[in-house]
């Protein structure tokens, strides 16, 4: 397999020196922030640097990037947020000393190098966004009824969601991390949303618009549930 | 994002199978939800009828994420605030002032 051609960052990856190579890094340290933020555990705050977890990554990408040319068939961006997520799993394991929770065996291998995007990670990261009480409290709502919906979806459901929303990954990537078609990894995504909204209509409140939900054919004709 | 553009999407082999058409149609709605978040983002989103009205033939389908959804990625929004690696690189100031601008709901003040 090699890599799209709608990828720059890989091309450039591929060809350039270690200068270029730490500018194209620093394009990656939103999103690689981001995967962070919504995946460390919230006891770690405080005691583990999101910056520094970077900063490793980085100078591991630099030292082992003869690794990932050679292997030539991942997306760039990809590969740096699978060692970001290794290191993510290493400080768990090393301050928490946890195994990773069964449930997330189920999930493809590619998506189980980095600790999972749970309620509690998330209600971490939420907190941590320090804003202000007033605000705090208009949102309180909405944020709880999405985390305890959250907690309801498979977590399946859930990684594909965090990984389109959350982290801001394109349908390529997830499609890519999945091993499935991009019209495959679409559907998983409608219906991540679809199943998140129906949960949430449960919680819903007199006075909110309905929320619609999803109907056989949305989708296209022929179309069937797949895998998931 | 590295894709937005429908046609690199759509434009890949999906062949596989009969279902060539909900291949399709997947694929676009998929862009059509992409495309309205990254507007959000942007403070320009359109509200939801109006945005239905555009895409009449994902009418159903869109009224059964995108509220959902929308709330979801506000949420998405905060975590990232919430990113200690956002506070480094001038270049990544200016993306974050631009993210908080394009949240007028959320009554963040910058």
């Amino acid at each position: 397999m090699t890599l799209p051609d709608e990828d720059p960052f890989s091309e450039a990856a591929e060809h350039g020196d270690p200068e270029a190579v730490a500018e194209i890094l620093e394009e990656f340290r939103g999103r690689i922030g981001r995967m962070l933020a919504v995946r460390m555990d919230p006891r770690l705050r405080g005691r583990l640097d999101a910056s520094d977890v970077i900063q490793d990554t980085f100078l591991e990408v630099h030292d082992r990037i003869g690794d990932w040319r050679a292997r030539g068939d991942l997306p760039f961006f990809l590969w740096v947020r699978f060692l970001a997520g290794q290191k993510l799993t290493q400080m768990h394991r090393k301050h928490l000393g946890t195994e990773q929770r069964d449930a997330r065996r189920e999930l493809p291998d590619a998506l189980r190098s980095a600790p999972g995007a749970t309620t509690a990670t998330l209600a971490g990261a939420l907190v941590a966004s320090g804003v202000t009480p007033s605000e705090q409290i208009m949102r309180l709502e909405d944020e709880s009824r999405l985390v305890k919906v959250l907690d309801d979806l498979r977590e399946l459901d859930r990684e594909v969601l965090a990984l389109r929303h959350f982290e801001g990954l394109s349908n390529q990537e997830v499609a890519r991390l999945l091993d499935i078609e991009p019209s495959a990894a679409s559907r998983r995504y409608v219906r991540a949303l679809a199943r998140l909204q129906e949960k949430l209509r449960f919680s819903q409140q007199r006075g909110e618009p309905d929320l619609g939900d999803l109907r056989p054919g949305d989708l296209g004709p022929g179309d069937r549930e797949a895998g998931a | 994002m590295i894709d937005r553009d429908p046609s690199s999407a759509s434009g890949r082999d999906v062949s596989r199978g009969s279902s060539d058409e909900s291949d399709v149609r997947a694929l676009e709605l998929d862009q059509l939800i992409t495309d309205y978040f990254d507007a959000q983002r942007e403070g320009r989103a359109p509200a939801v009828d109006d945005y239905v009205a555009d895409h009449p033939e994902h009418e159903h389908a869109l009224r059964a994420v995108l509220p959902g959804a929308s709330l979801l990625d506000r949420i998405g929004q905060r975590a990232e605030d919430a990113s200690p690696s956002v506070r480094s690189g001038d270049r990544l100031g200016e993306f974050k002032l631009l993210g908080v601008l394009g949240r007028g709901g959320m009554g963040i003040v910058y």
